[in-house]
């Protein structure tokens, strides 16, 4: 069983994600904390395979913040960043920090298990306007870590307002493999992000 | 400027007036070396230090200067000369200069030596050198070469003295002071004597004549004429004591004037008029005392101008001008009569006497030899002289009533008025005589008006004014007498103007009564001109002219340009010239033209002032005129020579400075400034004469194309003339009525001040124009930028709102879904119509959410482009469809989206309408695959089509209806269309509206 751990500052969005978490049978709510500080202490005991993480948490380190810190400390866990809103800019920013996708909070528990099983799988949803956030990133920043042909042609469908299923019919493969492709461009931005902060703390020292 | 004063006649001839023009006139020196009248008429003078330009009023200097080399060579000019392409040659001792008169700037060339310049018929122009040579120059090289002749005989060329020089008919004849004269002939290139040699000796000048002629002036040998075709010398030698001989064998100059005299200058002997057609020599010699006889007898060149003038430079006089027009006035001594006798009458006596009537009595004087024959001393001054040779000399005097003089005897007969006697003089004091062919004396005097006396009865008949004047006690005065045929007479009177007598009836017509301009005029003198025009000089009133027959009275003041309107005496010459005493000198009217010249005591006269009838013309031709001290007599100048002036500008004047030269020489042109006020304009014309000689009328085109009459006056000024472009005339008229032929022209440009400038107004109307558009742009971007804040603050406001909503509301209701789906999963909702109720709030909650998603969307102004439209119903269909079939894709998508602002009102209708869309193809469109929102904008229409290629459906199904009619509310609502269409291949919705223009940033 996969385990989550759930960090939002309001109780009844813990208690409620908890609670739907812990009614599937794949997915177990090991902990929920009110803030990323908290969350930091406990994770290495916790070693969740996904982490909730609301994008607004009041408080000294924001959500952008605390996913820097926590995949940091846990390079293998998928952090799905939670929201009220559709706020692109700030979804972007998480997943340059090293999210894997997001969910708004008023899933219902079938499209939240769903969400994180495509998670497991490999798979996230991008929408287009993230998508076209993407490109703009790797045409800007270099270095460039290297996308595949194919998840530059993904890139580019949905940068094209195309949905998965739209791209899946014209290159003749699955929604899975989509979004598998989706996720792996989502970690290429992350790993992006990092070798550019590596390169800007060594050019700052020096 | 030049001296002006009476000198005796010459002895032999007539009596020329000299004038001199010296070193006290400007001259840079009185040591002259050459005179040349240039094309515009300027007299040009050499000297012996210095260049000098006269113009008739102002002489001007140019010298040599040791820093500028653009000065005059040196000081010594030897040669002056014009060329025919107006090349201004003037040579000096060392150099040849060549003059650019237009900048006073010289150009020298290195040819010493150089004492004459002449031009040959075809266009060369030749300088001849002492002892150095001929010299031609050449115009292509702009250089002057030394001529060596084909062949020379009688010495050569390089060792003549050249002197002076003329070209005439393929030779050149040159005056050589050491080989006398000799012939270069062009054609041949052979030069030599032109006849037997030693004829001529030295000769220092020499002039052309008739074709084979040339008067040669000799050093030592007197006047020579060479007759060129029989080589024969004629000589005219000094004898002593001889009449008509040359005034000396030692010459210096000689030139023919335009009356085709001679006019030879002596070295030291004076000048000599020759003439040539009758071998006389008049001689001119300095008149000690006299300041316009010769004044220096030194003469060293002689030149005649255009209008022919003589002018003879001397070596220490400066230049003596010999003017022909210029009338010589003698004062009239008479040996025995005092200088400053009161002279009230004249009376021409038999041959060459003249009867004089004088403050101390009557005179007879011999004209010849100026002495007194007879002379008759009287109490009282004798103001009338009529000689009668039947009973005597006549004499009226003024208070001692008529005299009847016998000069032989010396016997006298008065006549005195006699209380009570009839028939006799009723009043001593007598002004006017004269006696009729009847014999009949006719007395005007004061107090008895106009009486007659018959000598041979010895009656005398009163003819009083009381006839018409209305005044009994108005003054029988009448003051001179005129007679009109034999049986008319002219009367002058006291303030009853001229009267007309009629002795056959004894009767008086009074002109004022015609003519009121004669109404109590005093007349003063009268006369009256073959054709029957009579003068009448008044005391006061200026002169009239009554044209009887014409019935005309035309009146002359001094506003016409007499000197003065009393006018106290008339007399005309042999030419018809009227000639008037006043009490400002004299005066000659010119009675066609009317052109008035006067005389003052400057010309020679004794007086300004004249007496009352003091005035005759003798038979011979001499007018004789007595004032307040003596008498002035002189022969009026008529000059055969008739040539129009010609009017030349000499100088301007602005604000107060003197303007360069080069503006008025002839295509000259004046640019002043706006504020250079005033512009005085002086002016002169040719020949060179004084003030009174010519009159001048000008005008300043442009600003009045009227001709203004300036009378004699040789300056104008302007104290303004606005900024423009004028051409100012002058043009002179002479004493003959001839007008100049050309007038002399100056174009003025007055340079407007800048902010009357053409440009300034372009510049001043854009300028106004920037100061609007940025006024305007100002105004606008106020207005905009209120507008902004406006917009800004909504925008914050809507941010706000959207925020509170996403934070608040937004919380609250995902909490509330949340809590209730947590209730569902739990099954805590109790009974069992609760979980329904718990399900109702999830979904609702749900419900509010997306809505509340929507409304932040709606409301948050970063969102408002096209692109974020699209974005936003993609995210929407990535909902929608995910988990189906349905391949959803945007079409068309361009960097252009970004760019067309969509009001908030349009986004949130247009997202409504195909989010609507969208769940009808969900929930209608069987057998869908593929879904399309596409966004195009076709000239400024923007056109929203989404498309699904579903099996359609039927618009008139219930839900579907109420949906569409929705769907079309909101189009209309923003301001849009809406078309729907379905068929078997899929359904279309297509949303088209009209965008505002400023809301697309491309």
């Amino acid at each position: 069983m996969n385990t989550v751990v759930v960090i939002d500052d309001q109780v009844e969005v813990r208690d409620s994600f908890t609670a739907m978490i812990d009614s599937s049978r794949e997915f177990s709510c090991v902990a929920a904390y009110p803030n990323c500080e908290e969350a930091l202490h406990h994770l290495s005991d916790d070693l969740p395979d996904i982490i909730l993480m609301d994008i607004n948490i009041p408080g000294h380190m924001t959500g952008i913040d605390g996913v820097a810190l926590l995949k940091a400390q846990l390079p293998d866990v998928h952090i799905v960043m939670i929201t009220v809103q559709h706020d692109q800019e700030s979804v972007f920013s998480s997943l340059r920090a090293g999210a894997c996708g997001y969910l708004v909070k008023e899933v219902s528990s079938d499209a939240l298990v769903r969400a994180l099983r495509e998670i497991m799988q490999g798979g996230s949803p991008m929408s287009m306007s993230i998508a076209r956030m993407v490109v703009e990133h790797f045409q800007h920043r270099p270095p460039v870590p290297e996308l595949s042909e194919r998840q530059q042609q993904i890139l580019q469908k949905l940068c094209e307002g195309k949905s998965n299923k739209a791209i899946a019919d014209e290159l003749f493969i699955t929604v899975a493999t989509v979004k598998f492709h989706i996720h792996k461009i989502y970690e290429a931005l992350h790993v992006s992000s990092k070798a550019e902060a590596i390169v800007y703390m060594k050019s700052d020292r020096l | 400027m030049f001296l002006t004063a009476i000198g005796p006649a010459s002895p032999s001839g007539r009596a020329f007036r000299f004038e001199s023009l010296t070193a006290k006139d400007g001259l840079s020196s009185n040591h002259i070396t050459c005179i040349y009248q240039d094309h515009l008429g300027y007299l040009w003078i050499g000297t012996v230090d210095g260049l000098n330009r006269y113009d008739g009023e102002e002489v001007l200097n140019w010298y040599h200067h040791p820093l500028d080399s653009s000065s005059i060579y040196c000081n010594s000019i030897t040669c002056i000369f014009e060329d025919r392409e107006h090349r201004f040659w003037v040579a000096t001792q060392h150099a040849v200069n060549r003059m650019d008169r237009s900048t006073g700037r010289f150009e020298r060339f290195d040819v010493p030596g150089v004492q004459t310049i002449c031009q040959d018929s075809s266009g060369v122009v030749w300088a001849g050198a002492y002892t150095q040579g001929l010299y031609f120059f050449r115009a292509q090289q702009n250089r002057w070469e030394r001529y060596q002749p084909q062949r020379a005989f009688g010495g050569a060329l390089d060792n003549d003295y050249i002197y002076r020089m003329a070209a005439s008919r393929g030779k050149i004849w040159l005056a050589t002071t050491n080989h006398g004269v000799k012939v270069l002939d062009l054609v041949s290139g052979v030069y030599g004597y032109p006849g037997s040699r030693d004829a001529s000796g030295g000769v220092q000048d020499l002039c052309l004549d008739a074709p084979d002629q040339i008067w040669l002036a000799s050093t030592s040998a007197g006047l020579q004429l060479l007759e060129t075709r029989l080589q024969n010398f004629r000589s005219w030698r000094h004898v002593a004591d001889a009449r008509n001989t040359p005034a000396s064998d030692r010459m210096s100059a000689l030139v023919r004037d335009r009356e085709g005299y001679l006019w030879l200058g002596y070295e030291t002997d004076g000048l000599d008029r020759f003439d040539p057609r009758t071998g006389r020599f008049e001689h001119f010699r300095h008149e000690s005392g006299d300041p316009f006889s010769l004044q220096d007898e030194t003469i060293l060149v002689l030149y005649c101008d255009e209008s022919g003038i003589i002018w003879a430079g001397t070596k220490y006089g400066g230049v003596q001008k010999i003017d022909y027009a210029a009338i010589r006035f003698y004062p009239g001594r008479i040996a025995g009569l005092a200088a400053e006798e009161k002279i009230w009458c004249f009376s021409s006596g038999a041959g060459r006497q003249l009867w004089l009537g004088a403050e101390s009595g009557a005179y007879l004087i011999d004209w010849v030899s100026k002495r007194i024959i007879h002379q008759l001393k009287t109490p009282y001054p004798v103001r009338a002289i009529i000689p009668d040779s039947h009973h005597g000399i006549w004499l009226a005097t003024l208070g001692d009533g008529l005299y009847c003089w016998q000069p032989s005897t010396n016997r006298v007969t008065i006549y005195r008025h006699e209380l009570q006697r009839a028939n006799f003089l009723s009043c001593n004091y007598l002004y006017a005589l004269i006696r009729d062919a009847r014999g009949l004396l006719w007395i005007a005097s004061h107090g008895g008006g106009l009486e007659s006396f018959n000598p041979e009865t010895g009656l005398f008949r009163q003819y009083p004014f009381s006839s018409f004047a209305h005044d009994p006690k108005s003054d029988q005065w009448a003051l001179c007498l005129l007679e009109d045929g034999e049986d008319g007479l002219w009367i002058g009177a006291w303030e009853f103007g001229v009267l007309h007598f009629d002795k056959r009836h004894g009767a008086y017509t009074v002109l004022a009564e015609r003519w009121p301009a004669l109404q109590n005029a005093t007349i003063l003198s009268l006369y009256q001109t073959r054709e029957g025009i009579l003068w009448a000089g008044s005391h006061g009133s200026g002169l009239y002219r009554i044209d009887v027959a014409r019935d005309s009275c035309q009146l002359y003041t001094d506003a016409a340009g007499l000197p003065n309107n009393v006018i106290y005496g008339i007399a005309a010459d042999s030419a018809g010239t009227l000639w008037l005493t006043t009490n400002k000198g004299m005066a000659s009217l010119e009675p066609v033209t009317r052109f008035v010249k006067e005389y003052t005591p400057e010309d020679g006269l004794l007086s300004q002032e004249f007496n009352l009838g003091a005035l005759i013309c003798t038979p011979d031709g001499q007018i004789f005129a007595g004032g307040a001290s003596g008498f002035n007599y002189f022969t009026p100048v008529h000059s055969s020579v008739r040539r129009p002036p010609r009017a030349v500008i000499t100088g301007l004047i602005v604000n107060g400075r003197k303007a360069d030269s080069a503006a008025f020489e002839p295509g000259g042109r004046l640019r002043l400034r706006y504020d250079e006020n005033p512009l005085s304009i002086r002016y002169t014309a040719l020949p060179f004469s004084r003030t009174a000689e010519h009159h001048f009328a000008y005008r300043l085109a442009g600003l009045d194309e009227e001709w203004k009459n300036a009378e004699g006056s040789r300056q104008v000024d302007f104290f303004s003339i606005p900024p423009g472009r004028y051409r100012f005339a002058v043009k002179a008229v002479n004493r003959e009525g001839i007008w100049s032929d050309d007038n002399a022209e100056l174009e003025i440009v007055v340079i407007p001040p800048i902010w009357q400038r053409w440009y300034f107004f372009c510049i001043l109307a854009l300028a106004l124009g920037l100061a609007g558009w940025q006024i305007y742009h100002v105004r606008i971007r106020r207005l905009l930028e209120v507008n902004h804040i406006r917009i800004h603050e909504r925008e914050l406001v809507r941010e706000r709102v959207a925020a509170d909503f996403h934070d608040q509301l937004g919380h609250r209701l995902t909490k509330i879904s949340m809590l209730s789906k947590r209730l569902i999963k739990n099954g805590d909702g109790g009974e069992p119509g609760n979980h329904s109720a718990l399900q109702k709030i999830a979904e609702n909650a749900d419900a509010s959410i997306k809505e509340m998603r929507q409304l932040v969307w709606e409301l948050d102004p970063r969102k408002d482009t096209l692109l974020d439209l699209m974005t936003h119903l993609k995210n929407y269909s990535d909902d929608v469809f995910d988990e189906t079939e349905i391949a959803f894709v945007l079409d068309g998508l361009a960097p252009e989206w970004n760019l067309i602002r969509l009001p908030m009102d349009l986004r949130r209708q247009a997202a409504a309408i195909f989010q609507e869309g969208m769940h009808n193809i969900l929930k209608h469109a069987r057998g869908c695959r593929h879904v399309t929102l596409g966004a195009v904008i076709v000239k400024g229409t923007l056109h929203l089509i989404l498309a699904d290629d579903g099996s359609g459906f039927h618009a008139n199904s219930s839900p579907n209806g109420r949906g569409l009619q929705s769907m079309h509310s909101r189009a209309a609502k923003a301001g849009g269309t809406l078309q729907v269409e379905s068929g078997t291949s899929g359904a279309r919705l297509h949303f088209q509206v009209k965008l505002d223009p400023g809301l697309v940033d491309f």
